[in-house]
């Protein structure tokens, strides 16, 4: 049977929700819920999984339709909102979707641990902050990580090393 | 130290421990493994690791573990996905065997390792098999397969409580009335009776593990689990340190660990009553820890502080569940359900309640500062009751509860009115371009209005319930709406269901009745071509169906999404057709003509309906569903594919500027006129916006690379096959066509295997005449062989390239299996007489006969094909 976009969903649906909180910021989340925006790109999953070519990269390709839906929003919400007010209403005004799936104390759990990891993250400097999210958060090889912040895969690795003590510093671990 | 100014550039030295955790983070050893070998150590490069494999582990939770969802369990086919919850994954099943649906729970891995665990988990599956109750979700069947612990149960129809609850908080509604609440749960009440009989307690009785069944049954589930699963819940307990499951519904003894009787369960079933009551909960506290103190010693919401005037009874019976003492509780479930059957019945019901100068008395001596506190309530609610005495004696207590009865009345008779079928005036019109009657207001419901109103003149109620009845609560949405601008209707009605939820004090009918056609509204305008999002759709339409459980009109629109985006069409259709029957004539017709909208054909130019781009099996199942709702062939159709409604309108735009190519004083008018349509009415990303970006093929037809917008950056690959899509809506003649193939082609590089390329391309080269035709159609027949279209175009390519024996074949094929046999075959009659226009005598002979043989069956019954040519 092949992989369908239900089930690929669920596998990374706690990933998903990792990255669009993060990379949405506290700014972007007072106009929008990060749950929203998930049931957004589940949507969008659904409507274009025809063009995912190779199954196995799934997960890849739904960090990738998260990553644009948020810059999308980014784009939307903070660079249209101030020319057209309408607009900007219009999101305020968006109900929140039906199913939760997780009930309350895991969710609220999950959303504190997130709050908790980009406060911490807040302080740490740019370099250690991208390579935690880009490999740990949405899961990129350290090869692909590497090509963006032109570094070799050996670097990377060292490089998450140091970031992860910065983030055990700041977490109390 | 470890925090120089050039943290993590190339150039600074590493550490011991960077270097250990890089090589875990390679992949080179294994965390767990590195992790036993540090705990042991007591050096400062230890403790350094330990403390980054903790940060990597806290990540790693967060982003959560693979899910592995099987394929089979046992002898089950996964079908997808319903819930997931703390104990395991509830997955829609089919049975293969007995061929039915069935929701499949699979205990998380962590739970199935342990023996006593599994030994007692069985036990309980047995115990609640053999619970057979109307008001329990019936067991099947119960096994282990691949190491998973599974047992199938009743696929239920419907939603849980607790989405319901959540649906009505979000329109600010109650989710129930108290009336019909204490009818519905007096089942519950029973089944929990019936199970406490057989010594099996619940343990986890709360609106997640109710079903709400699609009359509005409820029906429990998850029977008996928790107490199997008790032990493993113990343990992550100490684990996490915090209380696992949900505390709002556990009683005192539960929250404090101590041992669970029936009246356990009954209080867990008081507060999930008082929560489908009210919409709220008895007990709450901003943490854990809070709620934790205010379920143990705190103060409880009455009903009456979240609900007016509800009924006394219910009232006395919801306090008895919730006392905090088990003693003071109903001991029994049927003892409950008898008394919430009389309520439900409007019968006096004889509470023993415990008297209250005990109740007093062991309040004050848990809490002596209370004491003072209760005697001043005392009499405050005595002079209270003095005085409201007075006040209703003066005006006329009959007479205003007359009034009241009067509203609730209207309310009712408006909610299951007569011609809900078609819904409000623009809304059947724009999804499928149908003229209705215009809805008109009942004269009954009106002269009984008129009469309340001439009763009560000062209740400001009764004017605003006239209002949301006759007027439309966002006229120029409905104007947009009608037009098939879905884009600006959504931000209208958005606008206003904000503004209806604002205004709404307590629960007030005349308010219900605006959101319901608010919610109606923007469910349909999300399914137009303009918004085209199916999804959130349904979730409006859902809302005005829980605003207004009388009304046809939701229910049949998401009968329709029901059928044309089901995992299985037939299964669903014929459900579909079954509910139909059962209703009135309006609901079929107004169903069927939906179907056959949604199936791409059609009724008239003017329907604004989304593509759902149904495979063609998925069309004909649909198409013939339509049909026998009908009853008899629908009128006559705009072509399939063909730009309708709103999209007309572009399209004449569109078309006017490709044949004013050399004008650019005039393609810049038409553009600005373009994309300010688009702009305003087309939500972006909507197919429908592929117009928008049309101006940009036509204007400059040499231009090679991908479409881009206003930003330069490339428009998704669906947005671009889409603008390429509304480019053969306009027909271009050949000559033209040519110009743009090479920027065709780069898309077609670009991306190779998207969804509806084929179909693009091989009409694309057809119209174009480019020597790939041949292959393009060649790969769409192949792939879609039974799609007449595909099937059409092959037909028209080997015309072309005189190959005429395959052409026939394609022909018969494609009037085989065409919904409309004639239809096809007047397409296929009329193209060929064009060509045999265009070729010259000698060339043309032999399709002349061809013609000639096609044209004598016209309008004749057509002969079964299949026995050979």
């Amino acid at each position: 049977m092949p992989l369908s976009p239900e089930v690929a969903f669920e596998q990374n649906r706690e990933r998903l929700m990792s990255v669009i909180y993060l990379r949405m910021g506290p700014n972007l989340r007072v106009r929008m819920d990060p749950e929203d925006v998930l049931q957004e790109v589940a949507i969008e999953a659904f409507n274009s999984w025809q063009t995912l070519t190779e199954e196995q990269n799934a997960g890849a390709w739904l960090v990738t339709l998260a990553r644009r839906k948020v810059a999308r929003i980014m784009r939307d919400q903070l660079g249209v909102a101030a020319r057209d007010p309408r607009r900007e209403q219009a999101m305020k005004t968006e109900l929140p979707l039906a199913d939760r799936r997780t009930g309350p104390v895991t969710s609220a759990d999950r959303k504190d641990r997130l709050a908790l990891l980009e406060e911490a993250m807040q302080r740490l400097s740019d370099h250690h902050r991208e390579v935690i999210i880009l490999m740990k958060i949405e899961g990129l090889s350290a090869r692909e990580v590497g090509d963006k912040m032109e570094r070799s895969e050996n670097a990377v690795h060292l490089l998450l090393s140091r970031a992860l003590k910065r983030l055990a510093e700041e977490l109390k671990l | 130290m470890s925090e120089p100014g050039a943290q993590g550039e190339h150039g600074e030295p590493a550490s011991a421990a960077d270097r250990r955790m890089a090589e875990v983070l390679r992949g080179a050893s294994g965390p767990a493994e590195v992790r036993r070998t540090l705990e042991g150590e007591q050096s400062e490069e230890a403790s350094d690791v330990l403390s980054r494999l903790n940060a990597l582990d806290f990540v790693e939770k967060l982003v959560g573990a693979d899910v592995d969802v099987p394929e089979h369990i046992g002898s089950y086919r996964v079908k997808g996905l319903l819930g997931r919850g703390g104990m395991g994954t509830v997955y829609l099943c089919w049975q293969e065997d007995l061929e039915r649906e069935v929701a499949l729970k699979v205990l998380s891995r962590g739970f199935t390792a342990d023996p006593t665990m599994r030994k007692r988990f069985r036990a309980e599956a047995r115990a609640t098999a053999a619970l057979h109750h109307r008001h329990i979700v019936p067991i099947y069947d119960y096994g282990e397969a691949q190491g998973m612990l599974f047992f199938a149960m009743e696929r239920v129809e419907g939603m849980s409580l607790d989405k319901h609850v959540n649906a009505a908080r979000r329109v600010g509604t109650y989710p129930m009335e108290p009336l019909e609440a204490a009818r519905r749960f007096a089942g519950v009440a029973d089944a929990l009776g019936l199970a406490h009989r057989r010594r099996l307690l619940h343990r986890d009785v709360k609106p997640g593990n109710i079903m709400v069944g699609a009359d509005g049954t409820l029906a429990l589930t998850d029977f008996g689990l928790a107490k199997a699963l008790d032990q493993a819940s113990a343990h992550m307990t100490s684990q996490d340190g915090g209380f696992l499951g949900t505390l709002h519904y556990a009683s005192p003894e539960q929250a404090m660990g101590r041992e669970l009787t029936a009246a356990s369960d009954l209080y867990s079933l008081g507060v999930t009553m008082f929560e489908a009551v009210s919409g709220q909960l008895p007990v709450s506290g901003a943490s854990t820890e809070a709620l934790l103190q205010s379920v143990l010693h705190g103060t409880r919401r009455r009903l009456r502080d979240v609900v007016p005037k509800p009924p006394r009874d219910l009232e006395a019976v919801l306090e008895k569940l919730l006392s905090r003492e088990g003693r003071d509780r109903y001991q029994d479930g049927e003892d409950l359900a008898r008394d919430l059957l009389r309520i439900a019945d409007e019968e006096p019901v004889h509470i023993r309640r415990i008297p209250w100068h005990v109740r007093l008395w062991r309040r004050a001596r848990k809490n002596p500062v209370l004491t003072g506190a209760l005697a001043a309530v005392l009499i405050f609610t005595f002079v209270t009751i003095f005085l409201l005495g007075l006040w209703s004696r003066e005006q006329g207590r009959g007479r205003e509860s007359r009034h009241e009865n009067q509203l609730v009345a209207i309310e009712r008779s408006i909610s299951s009115e007569r011609g809900s079928a078609w819904g409000s005036k623009p809304m059947f019109a724009a999804l499928t371009g149908v003229k209705v009657p215009s809805f008109e207001p009942n004269p009954s419901i009106l002269g009984v209005l008129e009469a309340t109103r001439a009763a009560m003149p000062d209740d400001p109620r009764v004017p605003a319930m006239y209002r949301a009845y006759v007027e439309d609560p966002a006229l120029q949405a409905s104007r947009y709406l009608a037009e098939g601008r879905g884009y600006e209707a959504v931000q209208l009605y958005d606008a206003a269901i904000r503004a209806a939820i604002d205004d709404r004090a307590g629960s007030d009918p005349s308010i219900d009745l605006s959101l319901y056609n608010l919610y109606l509204g923007r469910g349909v305008a999300r399914l137009t071509a303009s918004v085209a999002l199916p999804e959130d759709a349904r979730t409006d339409l859902e809302l005005a169906s829980f605003l207004r459980p009388g009304a046809a009109f939701p229910n049949i629109v998401l009968d329709m999404l029901d059928v044309v985006r089901s995992a299985d069409i037939r299964v669903a259709s014929a459900r579909a057709r079954e509910r139909a029957q059962a209703s009135s004539a309006g609901y079929r017709e107004a169903l069927g003509t939906l179907l056959w909208a949604a199936a791409g054909y059609r009724p008239i130019e003017l329907s604004n309906m989304m593509d759902f781009r149904l495979p063609h099996e998925r069309q004909r199942v649909v198409h013939a569903l339509a049909a026998t709702l009908l009853q008899q062939a629908p009128p006559a159709c705009a072509l399939h594919g063909q730009p309708t409604g709103f999209a007309k309108t572009l399209a004449t735009l569109c078309s006017r500027a490709l044949g004013r190519r050399a004008d650019p004083a005039a393609l810049r008018m038409i553009d600005a006129q373009v994309n300010s349509l688009v702009g305003r009415a087309i939500r972006p990303g909507a197919e429908a916006a592929g117009w928008g970006h049309l101006l940009q093929l036509l204007t400059r037809p040499r231009q090679r690379g991908p479409l881009l917008d206003e930003e330069g950056q490339p428009l998704s690959p669906q947005l671009q096959l889409a603008t390429w899509r509304c480019l053969l809506a306009l027909d271009p003649k050949s000559a033209v066509a040519r110009l743009w193939l090479p920027r065709f082609g780069d898309f077609q590089r670009e991306h190779p295997g998207l969804e509806g390329l084929l179909e693009v391309a091989a009409r694309m080269h057809l119209v174009a005449e480019s020597k790939e035709a041949l292959q393009w159609s060649e790969q769409w027949a192949l792939a879609s062989s039974r799609d007449p279209a595909a099937r059409f175009c092959r037909m028209q390519v080997r015309l072309r390239e005189q190959q005429l024996a395959g052409a026939q074949d394609d022909a018969i094929a494609c009037i085989q299996s065409a919904i409309e046999p004639q239809r096809a075959l007047r397409d296929i009659v009329e193209w060929m007489g064009q060509l045999t226009q265009v070729l010259s005598p000698p060339r043309n002979e032999g399709l002349l006969q061809m013609v000639e043989s096609f044209r004598s069956m016209l309008g004749k019954e057509l002969p079964d094909f299949r026995g050979g040519k």
